[in-house]
C-alpha cells in the first residue's frame, strides 16, 4: 500500500494540533474556579469633577449620597440615576443616611451640618463652631452628630437641627458612627489620642479603646457589638464593641511607605467590613478577619467606602473622583452559575465522549465499509497514534513544561491581546469596547514622548555598541595569553553588580549635591557645568543615554570575544603574511566574521529597547514633566496609577506588533546569523 | 584561552618592535577603558564606608575614620531580602534546569508524532515580549490568589526561564555522540540510565552555565517582583533595594551604598564560583545554539 509521505506529514501536523487543542481545552476546564477578588461587575460608576471623600445610602439603597470636594453634594438612585444635587460653599467632608431614605445629612468644611429631605428639600442647616470633619444620623432619625477634629468637638443635635449638647474632648475628632436609638443611643467616635470611644446619649464615655496611631474612621455595627477603625499607620482593626477587645487586625502599610487607612464601613451584622487605603487598595473582610477580596481602584487614596445595610452592595470612590458600586451578591451568583455551566460541559464532553467512542467501536467492527475502511484508509492515522502510543513516555516527560507553558506564558499572552479590546479593572468583568484603547493609545501625548525616547536610546544604544567591540579586539590583541585572560575578567567584573544597582549607582553619580559628576564638575573649576542631571529638561536626555559610560556591557562583550577566537587563525596568518594593516585586517577579516554577533545584538537590542523601563522607572521615574516617559513606563503608570489595565494590554499590543515586525523584518533583510539566534 | 596564533608568527625586525609599540597602546587602551568602567564601583566602595559630612566635605578622599556601621545598618536593612531572592531564585533554577534537561533531553534523543509541533510550539515564546504578558499575568496571579506570594515568582520564572534552557540543552544533547547511548543500550541500561549515567555527566558545563544565567535573570528581575509582592517581608533584594532608598532617602548615603555592596555580595560568591562555566558557555556559542 502506497502512503504519500506528504499526506502522512499532514495528518502528523493534524493530529498533533487536534491533540494540543484538546490539551488546552482539558487544562482549561480543570482550572480551580477563578477567585475574582473584589466583587464580580460594577453595577454602576460615576466620575465626579473632584475627590469623592465620602458615601451613604439607605438601607434599601434606594438612596445614595455622595459628597465631593469640590463643593456638591448628589444623591443617586440604586440604578446610578441622579436624582438631585446641592452646592454647597465649601467642601462637603461627610454624608450620612438615615436608614429609611427619608433624611440625608450632610457636613461641609464650612462648618455646617446640613439636612436634606428625600427629595432634594434644604430642611435645616446648623453652623458650628469649626468646620465638621464627619457626621451620623440615628437609626431612628432621632438625632444627628457631627464631630470637628479643628474643634476638637462632638455635637449633638435632635431632627429638627436644635443643639442638645456639645463638648469638647481636648483632641481632635476624627470621625464618628452611631448605633442604638431612643435612650440608648451610642456613639462611637474616633480621636486623634488614637482612642475610639464609646459614649452615651449625653455625651459620657463608656469604654475606650487605646490603639497605636491616630483614628481616621471607624464603623459600628447596627447593635454595637463589632467596631471598626481605621488608623493612620495603615491599620484596620475590628474590636468587640461591648469590651473593647480587638479581635482582629489588618496591616495594608507597605514597606517604605506612609500607607493610611481610611474610610471604614460595615454591614449591619458587622459581617462584612470594607475599607480603603491611601495607595488606593480597598479591602473587604468578613467578621473573621479574612480578607475576602482586595482590588487596586487607583494609584491614589480612597477615601471613601459604604457596604450596603445587608453586606450585599459595596461602593467607593477617592481621590481618582470615581464612585463604584458593586453587586456582591450577584458576583457570588456569577461564581456559582459558572461553575455549574462549567460541571455541566464537562459531564456533557465525557458523556459525548463514550457515545462517540462507542459509535466508531460499532461502525468499525461490526459495518463492512467500516471493516474496509479501517484496514486500508486510516492505516496511515493508525500507525501515528500507535507511534505516539509507543512514545507516550515522551509525552508524559513534556507534559509539566507544557502545561506551565500554556498557563503561565500562553494565556497570559492571549488575555493581553484579547483584553487590549476591553475596559478591564482588577476585580471588574472586563467590557467591551473595540478600539477605544487603541484610539487613545494614538492620543496618548505621554506615549508619543515615549516613541520619541525611545528611538533615541536604541539608536545610542547601537552606537554604544561600538564600546565593547572596541574592547573586545584590544583584548582580542593582547599577546600574552595570561594578560588577555585578566583583561577579559576586569570588564566581566561588573556583572556581578545587579542591574538595580548598577541604574541606582548612575542615579547617584547624578545626584546634583553628592553625585560624581558636580563633584568633579567642581574640582576642575567649571562649576557652572553643574546641573541637576536628572531633574533639568535640558540635559535629562542627555544624561540618561550617557548613563553607563563607557558602555563595555559583559554579554556583548563576551560575544564578540567568543566571536573573534572562533575566528579560524589561518585567516589572521595568511592577513599578517600578507602585511594587512590592522585596520584592513579588522575590516575585511574580523568584521564580515563578526556580522553574526552583530546581528543577534541588533535584535537583542531591539527588543530590549522597545521594552525599556526600569533605567527611567528608577532614574527620573519619566520626569521631569513627561520628558524621559518611554512607552513601557507608560504602560505600566497606565495599569497601576489609573487600574486601566486594558489600555496597559493594548500598549502591551502595540509593542508585541512592533517587536514582532522589527524581528522579523531583521531576520529577513539583514541575513544571517540573526536565524541562529532565533532557532 | 587558546593560542590564538599572534606568536607563533616570527614577523620581521622592524615589525617585532612596532608590535612591541603597539602592545603598549593597546594596554593603555585597556587601562583607560578599564578605570572608566570601574568608577562607578570604585565610588560606590568609598561612599559606602563615609558618612554624609565625609562625604559632602571631603569627596575625594579615602574614607578616615572608616564608617563600618554603615554596613551593620545596610546589613540589618538587606538580609531579609537576600534571603528571599536566594530562596526564589535559587528554587525557580532547579525548576528550570530541571524541565529544561528533561525537556531537551527528549527533543534531541527520541522520535515521536509531533515533535517539531511542539517544539515550535515552545519557541514560539521567545517571540512574545515581557511587556505585552506582563500585567495579564498580573491578573493571573490574582485568580489564583497567588498575589503577595513566593509562588508567583517562582512559577512564572520557571516557566519562562525554560524555553531558553530547553533550546540549549536540545542542542547540547543532540550534539552528543550517538554511539554513547547505543552503548548503554547494548549493555541493557535502561532508557532513564541513558539520560542520568550519560546525558547529564557529559552537561554539567552547560547546566552549569544555564543555571548561572537564570539565577542572574531572576536576581535581576525588578518588574515582577515590584507588581506581584507587596508584603515588605517577602520581597527581593532588587526591590527591597529601591525601598530601602526611598525610607531612608538621601539623608542616608553611607548605609545606602553599604547596602549595595551587600546587594552585589550574592552574585559575586555565585561568579567566584562559576565564571568559567559561564564564559566559556557564553563564548562557546552555547547561548545560539
Amino acid at each position: 500500500m502506497h502512503v504519500n509521505p506528504g499526506r502522512r506529514r499532514l495528518t502528523t501536523i493534524v493530529v498533533s494540533r487536534v491533540a494540543s487543542t484538546l490539551v488546552l481545552l482539558a487544562v482549561l476546564l480543570c482550572l480551580p474556579p477563578m477567585r475574582t477578588a473584589a466583587d464580580g461587575r460594577v453595577n454602576w460608576e460615576h466620575e465626579f469633577g473632584d475627590s469623592v471623600l465620602s458615601i451613604a445610602a439607605s438601607a434599601d439603597d434606594s438612596v445614595i449620597a455622595v459628597g465631593e470636594r469640590d463643593n456638591h453634594l448628589y444623591v443617586f438612585d440604586m440604578e446610578g440615576n441622579l436624582l438631585w444635587q446641592y452646592l454647597g460653599s465649601n467642601s462637603i467632608v461627610s454624608v450620612d443616611v438615615s436608614d429609611d431614605g427619608s433624611l440625608i445629612l450632610a457636613a461641609s468644611n464650612d462648618a455646617y451640618l446640613r439636612l436634606f429631605a428625600r427629595d432634594g428639600e434644604l430642611l435645616w442647616e446648623f453652623k458650628g463652631p469649626r468646620a465638621f470633619s464627619d457626621c451620623a444620623i440615628t437609626d431612628d432619625n432621632a438625632y444627628v452628630l457631627g464631630v470637628s477634629s479643628l474643634g476638637s468637638t462632638i455635637t449633638m443635635l435632635t431632627r429638627d437641627g436644635a443643639e442638645i449638647w456639645t463638648r469638647n474632648l481636648v483632641m481632635p475628632v476624627n470621625c464618628v458612627d452611631v448605633y442604638g436609638s431612643g435612650d440608648s443611643v451610642r456613639p462611637v467616635i474616633g480621636l486623634n489620642d488614637s482612642q475610639v470611644r464609646v459614649l452615651n446619649k449625653d455625651g459620657d464615655q463608656l469604654l475606650a479603646m487605646r490603639l497605636d496611631a491616630h483614628v481616621l474612621g471607624v464603623a459600628v455595627s447596627a447593635n454595637g457589638a463589632r467596631i471598626a477603625a481605621a488608623l493612620d499607620n495603615g491599620k484596620l482593626v475590628y474590636a468587640n464593641g461591648a469590651n473593647g477587645q480587638i479581635l482582629w487586625s489588618y496591616d495594608a502599610r507597605r514597606p517604605g511607605t506612609r500607607d493610611r487607612m481610611y474610610g471604614v464601613s460595615m454591614s449591619a451584622d458587622g459581617q462584612v467590613v470594607m475599607a480603603g487605603a491611601s495607595n488606593g487598595n480597598v479591602f473587604v473582610f468578613d467578621g473573621e478577619g479574612t480578607l475576602l477580596q482586595t482590588t487596586k481602584a487607583s494609584e491614589v487614596p480612597v477615601q471613601a467606602t459604604f457596604v450596603s445595610r445587608d453586606g450585599s452592595l459595596l461602593m467607593y470612590g477617592g481621590q481618582d473622583n470615581v464612585l463604584r458600586v458593586i453587586d456582591r451578591a450577584h458576583f457570588g451568583s456569577r461564581i456559582a452559575g459558572e461553575q455549574q455551566q462549567r460541571r455541566n460541559i464537562l459531564i456533557g464532553a465525557t458523556v459525548g465522549m463514550a457515545v462517540l467512542v462507542g459509535a466508531l467501536t460499532f461502525l468499525f467492527s461490526r459495518t463492512e465499509w467500516g471493516r474496509r475502511t479501517w484496514h486500508v484508509a486510516l492505516a496511515p492515522t493508525r500507525r501515528i497514534l500507535a507511534s505516539a502510543w509507543r512514545a507516550r513516555i515522551c509525552y508524559l516527560m513534556l507534559l509539566p513544561t507544557v502545561v506551565l507553558l500554556l498557563i503561565l506564558n500562553y494565556f497570559p499572552a492571549f488575555s493581553g491581546l484579547f483584553h487590549g479590546f476591553t475596559r478591564w479593572t482588577p476585580g471588574l468583568r472586563a467590557e467591551w469596547i473595540g478600539l477605544q484603547n487603541y484610539r487613545d493609545a494614538f492620543r496618548n501625548p505621554y506615549l508619543w514622548v515615549g516613541v520619541k525616547n525611545t528611538l533615541l536610546f536604541m539608536g545610542a544604544g547601537y552606537i554604544q555598541l561600538l564600546s565593547p567591540l572596541l574592547v573586545a579586539e584590544l583584548i582580542f590583541n593582547v599577546s600574552s595569553a595570561r594578560a588577555a585572560y585578566w583583561w577579559r575578567t576586569v570588564f566581566i567584573f561588573p556583572m556581578v553588580v545587579p542591574g538595580v544597582v548598577g541604574i541606582l549607582l548612575w542615579r547617584n553619580l547624578y545626584d546634583p549635591n553628592y553625585g560624581m559628576v558636580n563633584k568633579f564638575f567642581e574640582l576642575v573649576n567649571l562649576s557652572q557645568l553643574q546641573r541637576v542631571w536628572l531633574g533639568d529638561p535640558k540635559v535629562v536626555l542627555g544624561a540618561l543615554v550617557f548613563m553607563g559610560f563607557p558602555w563595555v556591557g559583559a554579554l556583548p562583550l563576551l560575544l564578540f570575544y567568543g566571536n573573534l577566537i572562533s575566528i579560524p587563525t589561518d585567516l589572521f596568518d595568511a592577513a599578517k603574511v600578507d602585511g594587512a594593516s590592522f585596520l584592513r585586517r579588522f575590516w575585511h577579516i574580523d568584521l564580515p566574521m563578526l556580522l553574526t554577533t552583530i546581528k543577534t545584538l541588533v535584535i537583542l537590542g531591539f527588543i530590549g529597547g522597545i521594552q525599556a523601563f526600569g533605567n527611567v522607572y528608577l532614574t527620573t521615574g519619566g520626569g521631569p514633566g513627561h520628558r524621559t516617559y518611554t512607552p513601557a513606563l507608560e504602560m505600566y503608570y497606565q495599569a497601576t496609577r489609573f487600574s486601566r489595565l486594558g489600555s496597559a494590554a493594548a500598549i502591551g499590543t502595540l509593542l508585541f506588533v512592533v517587536i514582532l515586525t522589527g524581528t522579523i523584518l531583521n531576520i529577513k533583510y539583514i541575513r544571517g546569523s540573526a536565524t541562529e539566534f532565533e532557532a | 584561552m587558546p593560542d590564538r596564533g599572534v606568536s607563533v608568527l616570527h614577523p620581521k625586525g622592524g615589525a617585532k618592535a612596532r608590535e612591541r609599540v603597539g602592545q603598549v597602546f593597546l594596554h593603555m587602551g585597556l587601562v583607560i577603558i578599564g578605570s572608566l568602567t570601574l568608577i562607578p564601583i570604585a565610588n560606590m566602595l568609598t561612599m559606602s564606608l563615609k558618612n554624609n559630612f565625609q562625604i559632602s566635605a571631603h569627596f575625594w578622599a579615602l574614607p578616615n575614620p572608616a564608617m563600618w556601621s554603615n554596613y551593620v545598618t545596610g546589613f540589618q536593612a538587606m538580609w531579609a531580602y537576600i534571603v528571599n531572592s536566594v530562596l526564589v531564585s535559587v528554587s525557580a533554577m532547579a525548576g528550570v534546569v530541571a524541565l529544561s534537561a528533561i525537556s531537551g533531553y527528549v527533543f534531541a534523543r527520541y522520535s515521536f508524532p509531533g515533535r517539531e509541533t511542539i517544539y515550535v510550539f515552545i519557541l514560539s515564546l521567545m517571540m512574545i515580549p515581557g511587556m505585552l504578558t506582563l500585567f495579564p499575568s498580573f491578573m493571573l496571579m490574582y485568580q489564583f490568589g497567588l498575589l503577595d506570594t513566593r509562588w508567583a515568582l517562582i512559577f512564572p520564572w520557571i516557566s519562562g526561564g525554560q524555553v531558553f534552557g530547553i533550546l540549549i540543552c536540545r542542542g547540547h544533547f543532540a550534539s552528543l555522540p550517538q554511539e554513547l547511548f547505543e552503548a548503554a543500550r547494548m549493555d541493557g541500561a535502561e532508557e532513564f540510565a541513558a539520560f542520568w549515567q550519560i546525558a547529564i555527566p557529559l552537561s554539567w558545563p552547560i547546566l552549569v552555565t544555564l543555571a548561572m544565567m537564570n539565577l542572574v535573570g531572576t536576581y535581576n528581575d525588578f518588574i515582577w517582583p515590584l507588581i506581584i509582592i507587596s508584603t515588605p517581608s517577602k520581597q527581593v533584594v532588587s526591590v527591597g533595594l529601591r525601598e530601602f532608598m526611598s525610607q531612608f532617602g538621601i539623608s542616608d548615603m553611607g548605609p545606602q551604598m553599604a547596602s549595595y555592596v551587600i546587594a552585589t555580595i550574592p552574585l559575586l560568591v555565585l561568579f567566584v564560583f562559576g565564571m568559567r562555566y559561564y564564559i566559556q558557555g557564553i563564548t562557546s556559542g552555547a547561548i545560539k545554539a
